[in-house]
């Protein structure tokens, strides 16, 4: 309850940062990553859920397409979490899982969610990849510094013992 | 086996994602999240506005910030002529009908002060619900605390002074709003937050005048029902005796019932005869809510010259 609570208001200063300013911060480029960083940090079925709960409420209030972030970022944490559960690292190699090094996990989920945020007005407005290319460099700019910062709280955390193991 | 929970539970938890997203679709295409919708960014509204309050620190360059106001500064330009090429539009035309009625009253005037003031409350639009060209909703940042209600039109006042109007003797600030561009209507209010819906909207209709300008004079035109059609306005209700052509300005009625500014929904595009029913007239809003960062919320009031009853 206590992780819920506080992702949720995380991800609720996150969307208020973000609308307060948004000639600086464009919907998402500081929710995304945070909402991210929570669906990792305890690695449970719990976060995913909650993340992917608060990724649909965005959509709800700053409806942009269709919503593809919660369930592609929802099943791409799940994939990620999948390949650090024990009976996938102890089956001898038979099952074939997504290996991604930890530090790249958050960063490369920010990437796709970037790409899905940026990308839907070369289907829906039939846009160019070079008109899109300006407002990817929008959200990038913001978001994967974001990213990287949180990876290295999370390791930081890890190493302290600060951050719960499944 | 605890392992084997845990995988287990992350899928469950990524179906619940999916079912979820799946409901709020379905939910969406039957319009049943705008009560949600305002509910949401009303919970956002009071950090929003403590971090609003905060002063802004611009780190742009200085020859950018310079441009950036220059530019600023000539659309604003721009935009006030467009408006008072409106108003003076409106203004002679009322003016030749004024003279008209004089020469045949002889002289008597009728005139009294207005009934109803109106003030504007400024406000930001926070997002936006549809595709530019099929703009469905839009979120403002004022609700019931800024006194809104329903149906209180929303404007585009791009580079109006509100008090221009009591300055040059004109009582509430009706000159400088008249030729004002309406882009849509409250529809939903919530404490902080308001939800509009444009004039292009289906669920939007106004009385609305045309006005016609010709090379000799300009004049007030027969009124009529303009509504949404999802991509634009349609007028109809106006009789196959007026004479309508494309090009005609088109201006609203009345506010609410009441007289007020004449305020500017755009241009006729296309008009034609259909039968029995009159004229069929298409008219392209002046702006689109896609295309503005700043509004303004007209809100009526009783002026307070008829407010108080007399002794």
């Amino acid at each position: 309850m206590r992780f819920v609570a506080t992702r949720v208001t995380l991800a609720w200063g996150a969307m208020i940062i973000e609308q307060s300013r948004p000639d600086l911060l464009p919907a998402g480029a500081v929710l995304l990553p945070v909402v991210i960083a929570g669906m990792l940090w305890n690695r449970s079925a719990g976060g995913v859920a909650t993340g992917g709960v608060v990724l649909i409420l965005d959509w709800i209030a700053r409806r942009q397409g269709l919503p593809l972030l919660p369930v592609v970022i929802s099943l791409g944490v799940t994939l990620m979490l999948l390949q650090t559960s024990p009976i996938y690292q102890w089956d001898g190699g038979r099952t074939r899982v997504l290996k991604t090094p930890e530090w790249v996990q958050l960063l490369a989920l920010t990437v796709v969610g970037i790409v899905l945020l940026t990308g839907s007005p070369i289907v829906t407005h039939h846009l160019t990849f070079l008109e899109v290319l300006p407002v990817f460099g929008n959200y990038a700019v913001i978001s994967l510094p974001l990213s990287i910062l949180l990876t290295v709280m999370m390791k930081l955390a890890n190493e302290f013992g600060l951050r719960p193991s499944t | 086996m605890s392992s084997s929970h845990h995988i287990h539970g992350l899928w469950t938890a990524f179906v619940c994602v999916l079912v979820m997203t799946i409901a709020a679709v379905l939910a969406d295409q039957l319009q049943l999240l705008s009560g949600v919708r305002l509910i949401l960014h009303d919970a956002l509204s009071p950090g929003r506005l403590v971090v609003a309050a905060i002063p802004k620190i611009s780190r742009r360059p200085a020859f950018a910030r310079t441009r950036d106001l220059q530019l600023q500064s000539d659309s604003a330009q721009f935009q006030e002529m467009q408006q008072d090429r409106r108003a003076l539009l409106i203004e002679n035309a009322q003016l030749h009908n004024r003279l008209r009625q004089l020469t045949n009253s002889k002289g008597y005037s009728n005139r009294h002060p207005e009934l109803a003031g109106f003030d504007l409350v400024p406000a930001r639009v926070l997002s936006r619900y549809g595709m530019p060209s099929l703009l469905r909703q839009a979120m403002i940042d004022a609700g019931k605390s800024h006194r809104l209600t329903r149906s209180q039109l929303v404007l585009d006042t791009h580079g109006i002074l509100l008090d221009r109007g009591t300055r040059n003797g004109v009582s509430e600030g009706r000159r400088a709003l008249t030729g004002s561009v309406v882009l849509g209507r409250i529809d939903r209010v919530g404490h902080w937050v308001s939800q509009l819906i444009p004039v292009t909207d289906q669920a939007y209709s106004a009385r609305v005048r045309l006005v016609r300008r010709s090379a000799q004079v300009t004049q007030m035109g027969t009124e009529g029902l303009l509504e949404g059609t999802g991509i634009s306005c349609h007028i109809s209700g106006v009789p196959d005796t007026a004479s309508v052509a494309v090009g005609d300005e088109v201006f609203s009625a009345d506010i609410e019932g009441m007289t007020g500014p004449h305020l500017y929904y755009g241009t006729v595009v296309r008009a034609g005869f259909e039968s029995a029913a009159g004229w069929s007239i298409v008219v392209k809003p002046a702006i689109q809510i896609s295309d503005v960062e700043d509004v303004s919320v007209l809100v009526p009031s009783l002026t307070a010259g008829r407010s108080s009853a007399p002794d």
